[in-house]
């Protein structure tokens, strides 16, 4: 249930970014989410990537529907990648790598005090 | 302890694939910041153009502007002054081509290895060395004197800035974010260095150096013969037998006024191909009593195209047709009243002067018994990923030192000074803002006086019926044969002798064949008191063009039309008749005797879906190369003569000591070269065959016209455009060039002023924009579009696709 309230949150998050921001703002949301919720690395990687890459996919996908992939199709014979829809999923994928990257740093910031945390309970007991 | 160390080693993962992604390696664009949904590339696709249009804002306007766009998106601009009139072209065709304007600045002032890297440096050092933005500078200073024009221009300027003023990452063209960096602020420098790049394509190229090793090795004679300043074949722009009203005396040339030097390479060249047509026709030669105007720039095929098809209205002005991005008013157009276009004058205006230096700190150099003072500039060159480079150049009284010690020189390490006329100061802006507004033709003659250049051959015809024409520029008073050859930086009497004055400038006005016009040729018979040289001068186009014009009488805008897209190859009429005779049949094999027999009945027109011109082109090179084999042994840089004293010599002598193939121990007649040629010719038009996976040779398909995107990007290019003509050909498509705006004018007196035009590409310079290719398809074809055009905006209702009114805040 928290995995996939993670997801929801962090791809809803993710889909309402203002232009304005910088891309690597996809970070802060993760993040945030890395500190409050329990759950071990695997699970909280996953959840971001798989929250900001559906995100930026169907982004991305909605756009190209829209302008009828008429840059898309011209980039990818710059970056050298086989066809539009690659070039779609690559994009999610470095969303997703980045944000996830991002969820398991949060995770690991707050495993250094939990640890500490923990051994003063046991020393207690 | 491990976890702290994984969290630093997150940290560090996390902050470094950021960083990583967000810049740029190795010509790779930063992918986070390139490919994300948010302001990535993908939000420059361009569907709905009335998005585009509502992004737009006039925010320092004096009154209210009518902004509609046409189509064609086309702008149309209703203003109350002209100040707001030129700050919304500014900002308008910042809309549409900020990059490219941007871009061309850099190229021209050699600032291009700062984005690109170091594979423009080389171009760069010859734009420096050029002077170009010493040249722009001098203008500058010189044009912002007139107080008029300044404001004008400064408008201008405020436009694009206020454009530019307002983007974001998200905003900027695709270009900016594949090479990740930034426009930069507009400046009227760059307005000014747009027009010295002008002048640089097309008056700055010149065979002095290469001439003056040729005149050396082949001696007087030889030279002479093979590369002739005049010949009676010639259809002069001024008609032969023209008499002039004026006398001079002609200055004696100097005792010592040639040179032996050479230097191993010179600095590039802009294509000979830089040229145009453009002709007039008063009303007593149409059909329907009005006068036409034609005009045809023959450019680079480049996207974003070099041109921006523009209307302006205010109460001054009511002027539409090509603008130049960078540049305000319109270059190539019309008015109600009159219209107006160009082609290059080619005149040598760009000379070459030996420099010696008193000594190794080259701060003096001989001129005369004195000693005159240089002056040193250091030149940065900055060089993306690189460390920036400093090249020192010595500028003279004449102009840059561009050969010197440090860049090209031969072994001798020797010193030439340019003397190029775009370095005087100039205030070439206002002829422009004066013709837009011209009522009559004496307001038009009267506003090339200020034109200085690039020479052009100006063309125009009027609403009263007047037409002419008036080869404009500022040009040296020569001694015979001054400037063909590398000239004596330390001899005064090498010296340009002043200037011609405007009075004694060639011009027509009403010439009583009915018509005027020119092609790049030769401006008028030797008869001229002045003397008068390029090594340039184009040998067939114009004679087409006259030749057209003299024998069509009533003629309508259909057949102006005809012409500006006329196939007919001139130099295949003049040399096929020749070489075709000499073609052993009794040797050819079937299919070769096929190819024989098809070019034989061929009528010269390079129609696209002929097989005739590959042959022709094919055939006619093989034997430029045979013929002139010698001059590739040359250890300088040299040029070859042109086709048509190719064709002469081939004509005129069955004899000729080039002939002979020198690779060859056997010793070769013409007839060897022309039927060996015939067969090589013939066996690579098989073997493209066969490599193409074609079954004819077509045209079109051989000649591969194409207009690249001007980083050369494959996919931001046309290929394989579709259509006839090639060089020399009035239609003048060859491979990367070619006619860069065909425009035709109406003008009669008891109707309102119809235009028509096209050209290769878009309004809309941006590559996700689907306007971008535009016309290309139409432009190859010979199809015209009525060019939208009346006095008020309320006329356009219901011909435009966006409208809006912007305010003064």
């Amino acid at each position: 249930m928290n995995f996939i309230l993670r997801i929801l949150i962090t791809g809803i998050s993710t889909y309402y970014i203002s232009s304005f921001f910088p891309w690597w703002s996809i970070i802060f949301i993760p993040f945030i989410l890395g500190l409050i919720f329990d759950d071990n690395y695997i699970s909280h990687f996953l959840s971001s990537f798989i929250g900001v890459s559906v995100s930026w996919f169907f982004l991305l996908l909605g756009m190209e529907y829209q302008t009828e992939a008429i840059l898309s199709s011209k980039i990818i014979q710059i970056l050298n990648i086989n066809s539009t829809n690659s070039l779609i999923i690559i994009s999610a994928v470095i969303g997703g790598i980045v944000s996830g990257l991002s969820s398991i740093t949060a995770l690991a910031l707050v495993n250094i005090f939990r640890k500490k945390k923990d051994k003063r309970d046991y020393r207690f007991n | 302890m491990k976890n702290k160390v994984l969290f630093i080693f997150l940290t560090l993962l996390t902050s470094s694939t950021v960083f990583v992604l967000n810049n740029e390696f190795s010509n790779i664009p930063p992918l986070g910041k390139f490919l994300n949904p948010y302001n990535g590339f993908w939000t420059n696709s361009e569907i709905d153009q009335r998005k585009v249009f509502e992004n737009i804002s006039l925010k320092n306007l004096k009154d209210s502007v009518i902004v509609q766009y046409d189509s064609m998106l086309i702008p149309h601009i209703y203003s109350n002054n002209d100040e707001d009139l030129f700050y919304a072209q500014g900002y308008l065709t910042a809309l549409h081509r900020l990059w490219q304007m941007e871009f061309q600045i850099k190229a021209a002032s050699g600032e291009l290895s700062e984005i690109v890297g170091a594979r423009a440096f080389k171009r760069d050092r010859e734009q420096r060395r050029k002077g170009i933005t010493y040249a722009a500078n001098r203008t500058l200073n010189k044009s912002i004197s007139d107080s008029k024009t300044y404001k004008l221009l400064s408008s201008y300027v405020d436009g694009i800035n206020d454009y530019i003023e307002n983007l974001n990452y998200k905003s900027y063209p695709i270009e900016y974010k594949l090479l990740n960096y930034k426009p930069e602020k507009w400046t009227l420098l760059k307005t000014f260095i747009l027009m010295e790049s002008m002048s640089d394509m097309l008056s700055n190229r010149d065979m002095d150096i290469e001439d003056t090793y040729l005149l050396s090795i082949l001696g007087e004679k030889k030279y002479n013969l093979l590369f002739p300043e005049y010949n009676n074949k010639i259809k002069p722009i001024v008609p032969s037998g023209t008499k002039f009203n004026f006398n001079i005396s002609k200055i004696d040339p100097p005792k010592n006024k040639f040179f032996k030097n050479a230097l191993p390479s010179t600095i590039s060249k802009h294509d000979k191909d830089n040229g145009s047509n453009n002709f007039a026709i008063s009303p007593i030669k149409s059909k329907d009593g009005s006068s036409f105007l034609a005009s045809q720039p023959d450019l680079s095929l480049n996207l974003p195209s070099i041109w921006y098809i523009v209307h302006l209205n205010s109460p001054n002005y009511n002027t539409m047709g090509a603008s130049l991005p960078g540049a305000p008013g319109v270059i190539i157009g019309f008015n109600d009243n009159v219209a107006w276009g160009e082609t290059n004058a080619t005149r040598d205006v760009v000379d070459w002067y030996k420099v010696e230096f008193k000594d190794h700190s080259r701060s003096e150099y001989r001129y005369g018994d004195k000693w005159l003072k240089t002056e040193k500039i250091i030149e940065e060159i900055k060089i993306k990923g690189e460390k920036s480079f400093y090249d020192t150049i010595f500028y003279t009284h004449y102009g840059p030192i561009v050969y010197d010690e440090n860049f090209n020189s031969n072994q001798q390490k020797e010193n030439y000074a340019m003397r190029w006329i775009a370095h005087d100061e100039s205030v070439e802006y206002k002829t422009f803002l004066l013709l837009n507004k011209a009522e009559n033709i004496f307001d038009i003659e009267s506003a090339l006086k200020f034109f200085h250049g690039p020479a052009q051959n100006f063309a125009y015809a009027t609403k009263q019926g007047d037409i002419g024409i008036t080869i404009a520029g500022k040009f040296p008073v020569k001694w015979e044969g001054q400037g063909k050859f590398v000239l004596d930086g330390s001899n005064p009497e090498h010296e340009w002798n002043g200037y011609i004055p405007y009075e004694h400038s060639l011009s027509l006005r009403n010439p009583e064949s009915g018509f005027v016009s020119s092609a790049n040729q030769h401006p008028v018979d030797k008869s001229y008191p002045y003397y008068y040289y390029s090594h340039n001068y184009e040998m067939y186009r114009g004679r087409r063009l006259f030749e057209r014009l003299e024998s069509l009488d009533l003629i309508s805008f259909e057949d102006v039309k005809k012409i500006q897209n006329d196939n007919f190859s001139y130099k295949a009429f003049e040399a096929l008749p020749i070489i075709l005779p000499m073609v052993d049949t009794l040797k050819l094999d079937k299919e070769e005797k096929k190819y024989y027999n098809s070019i034989k009945n061929w009528d010269y027109f390079s129609n696209p879906n002929l097989s005739d011109p590959s042959l022709f082109v094919t055939w006619w090179r093989k034997i430029r190369q045979k013929l002139w084999d010698e001059f590739d042994t040359m250890q300088y840089s040299y040029r070859k003569p042109n086709s048509f004293v190719t064709t002469e010599i081939i004509k005129n002598n069955k004899d000729f000591e080039f002939y002979d193939n020198i690779s060859t121990t056997n010793k070769e007649s013409i007839d060897d070269i022309i039927n060996q040629s015939f067969l090589e010719a013939t066996d690579s038009l098989n073997n493209w065959k066969e490599t193409n996976n074609k079954k004819d040779i077509s045209w079109k398909n051989f000649k591969k016209t194409s207009i690249n995107h001007l980083l050369n990007i494959k996919s931001f290019s046309k290929y394989n455009v579709e259509v006839g003509g090639y060089r020399n050909i009035l239609n003048a498509a060859s491979e990367r060039h070619g006619p860069s705006w065909r425009m035709i004018v109406r003008l009669n007196k008891n109707d309102k002023t119809k235009a028509w035009g096209v050209y290769p590409g878009g309004q809309s310079g941006n590559p996700g924009n689907n306007n971008y290719f535009g016309e290309i398809k139409n432009w190859g074809k010979g199809n015209y579009k009525e060019l939208l055009f009346n006095q008020s905006h309320i006329d356009n209702k219901g011909k435009v696709i966006y409208e809006k009114t912007y305010y003064n805040k």
